[in-house]
């Protein structure tokens, strides 16, 4: 159930709900276990409900995340708070007190009945998050189509006050006043799924900084080749032309010490490749290049996926990837030096390019002693088991899975979560049979 | 009901009032915001006339640049102010709605 109103008690505490969250709290829920999630976003779904499709399978991944999200928000067992913080979680005893922030909407949400009238009536528009600033949302907006809950969010921080939603709003939702919520709930159990970002766009200098129109992120050409994304079609973003010539640079963020990424990101080979063949299907005659170190498909059917690839006619360079420029009419120059044969650097023109990032985790929970466990060299979350028990943390009674612990693809995030959650419910057993006696 | 319905749009306002003159300063700086997001809008709009334009011609037509105008026709087409008309060599086309 999507939740409104403070809880002070619960079996267990998943905290983010993408689909690690979501999967790890429905498997708590559907053994009888009472279970409270708390999503920092608007909407649960997690990075998985902003991607086209997925690989190796190329099912369409709203399709298979929406039931998932729908199912979590209609349990009986679970409860739901988007759009809030965890400020921290402290062992007492066999248990857990963690602090828990609403942030406010300035809807009520009580009386909102997700009409988007307030959207409609609103002036003002503003770069869309869900679109990565490739679109454009009103200042008061339902994140997007099939946002669950369906609840607007008012920027109060661009909003000019001119009244337009509050007189558009059938149920008097509009709440320029509300304040941040704060509550205290008690588990037994917490999960901490709270996944992963990427590396900034500025993070590399060399690589345009951020600054090049048309050297874009891989969420980005997630969006622009999701049916209903920003442009209705994949634009390149300086002057809206259908772009002829593609290029992905992989590890552009990932095995790179100077970032403080020294590891590889795992799944940018794969949703490289799964974005050039969507784009070789949307733009049967545009050229597609991925420049890569080296190609690592390790799951099952990934190899199979990687030569389809190559029989479709995806080009794939090894080459290292030193510079990125653009031209008078914003054509990205990458001065590349190909790994194999003897030939010198040389300079190649596209026309959109996508940079494979790094991934880093979302929210690094002992900074700040917001929770007291630790997390490795590479910030993620640390298992003191990580062979036998991937899943554990190093504060007994707190699990974790899914881009929370490291880098992983949806499958592994799947299976992961199922793990923290049976050892969840093994842990609440053990706790509640040592309570009885 | 409408009793409270109507108590409850008067705190809206109520509040707004309060919001208004705590932010005035603020405020006039958004207000500019918007006028010149409704002159870009305008200008959009007056650029695709009863035609179908490409994004280019748009920013020609409207004396901004390519990106700023698709950032626009982008908003004005989720909004359905617009819609995507056909194709014109390397560009899609749009017309208003
Ligand atoms: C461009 C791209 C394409 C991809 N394509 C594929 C693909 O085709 N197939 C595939 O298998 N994998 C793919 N992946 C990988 C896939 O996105 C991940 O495996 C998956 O999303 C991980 O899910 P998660 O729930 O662990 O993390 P996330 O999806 O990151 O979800 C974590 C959630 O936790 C929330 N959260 C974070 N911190 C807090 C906090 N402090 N409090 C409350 N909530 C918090 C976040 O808001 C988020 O909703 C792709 C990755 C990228 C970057």
């Amino acid at each position: 159930m999507i939740a409104n109103h403070p809880v002070e008690r619960a079996d267990a505490l998943v905290v983010g709900a993408g689909i690690a969250g979501l999967q790890a709290a429905l498997d708590l829920a559907d053994q009888g276990f009472q279970v409270v999630i708390v999503e920092r976003q608007p909407s649960i779904g997690g990075h998985m409900i902003n991607l086209s499709k997925v690989f190796p399978t190329l099912d369409c991944a709203s399709c298979i995340t929406t039931p998932r999200m729908a199912s979590t928000a209609h349990h009986p067992n679970i409860q739901v708070f988007t759009y809030s913080e965890v400020d921290s979680i402290r062992p007492v005893g066999d248990r857990f007190q963690a602090t828990i922030t609403r942030k406010p909407r300035y809807i009520d949400e009580d009386k909102c009945i997700g009409c988007k009238r307030c959207e409609e009536a609103c002036t003002l528009y503003l770069p869309d998050e869900y679109d990565h600033s490739l679109g454009a949302k009103k200042a008061v907006s339902i994140p997007f189509t099939n946002a669950i809950p369906q609840y607007p969010v008012l920027d109060m921080d661009e909003c000019f006050l001119c009244g337009g939603c509050a007189r558009a709003c059938p149920t008097d939702a509009i709440d320029y006043m509300q304040k941040p919520e704060t509550f205290q709930l008690e588990v037994g159990a917490v999960i901490l799924a709270t996944g992963y970002d990427m590396t900034p766009m500025d993070a590399k200098s060399q690589y345009g900084g951020g600054k090049l129109p048309n050297v874009i992120s891989p969420w980005q050409a997630e969006r622009l080749l999701a049916p209903h994304g920003p442009y209705g079609g994949v634009l390149r973003p300086s002057d809206g032309k259908i772009p002829d010539s593609i290029a992905f640079v992989q590890c552009a963020g990932s095995r790179d010490a100077s970032l403080g990424v020294p590891y590889c990101s795992r799944v940018c080979c794969m949703y490289a490749i799964k974005q050039a063949m969507l784009l070789s299907g949307s733009l049967p005659i545009a050229d597609i290049t991925i420049y890569y170190m080296d190609i690592r498909a390790f799951g099952k059917g990934y190899e199979q996926f990687y030569q389809s690839a190559k029989a479709m006619g995806i080009e794939f360079v090894k080459a290292k990837v030193g510079r990125i420029r653009e031209d008078e009419e914003h054509n990205p120059i990458l001065r590349i030096e190909r790994q194999e044969g003897d030939s010198a650097p040389e300079e190649v023109r596209h026309d959109l390019v996508i940079l494979s990032l790094g991934m880093v985790p979302a929210w690094i929970p002992d900074r700040d002693g917001i929770v007291p466990l630790q997390t490795g060299s590479d910030r993620f979350l640390l298992s003191p088991k990580p062979r036998i028990s991937p899943t554990l943390t190093t504060l007994p009674g707190v699990f974790a899975c899914g881009a929370a612990t490291g880098p992983k693809d949806i499958v592994d995030t799947i299976v992961e979560a199922g793990a923290a959650a049976m050892q969840a419910a093994a842990h609440l057993q053990r706790t509640l049979a040592g309570a009885a006696k | 009901m409408a009793e409270e319905t109507a108590k409850k749009t008067n705190r809206a306002l109520e509040q707004l009032k309060q919001l208004r003159s705590e932010r005035a300063e603020e405020n006039k700086k958004k207000a500019e915001r918007q006028k010149e997001q409704n002159r870009l809008q305008k200008a959009v709009l007056d650029a695709l006339g009863d035609g179908e334009r490409t994004v280019p011609e748009i920013a020609e037509a409207a004396g901004i640049d390519t990106q700023t105008a698709l950032w626009w026709v982008t908003a004005l087409r989720k909004y359905n102010k617009v819609e995507t008309a056909g194709k014109r060599g390397d560009y899609p086309t749009y017309r208003r709605k």
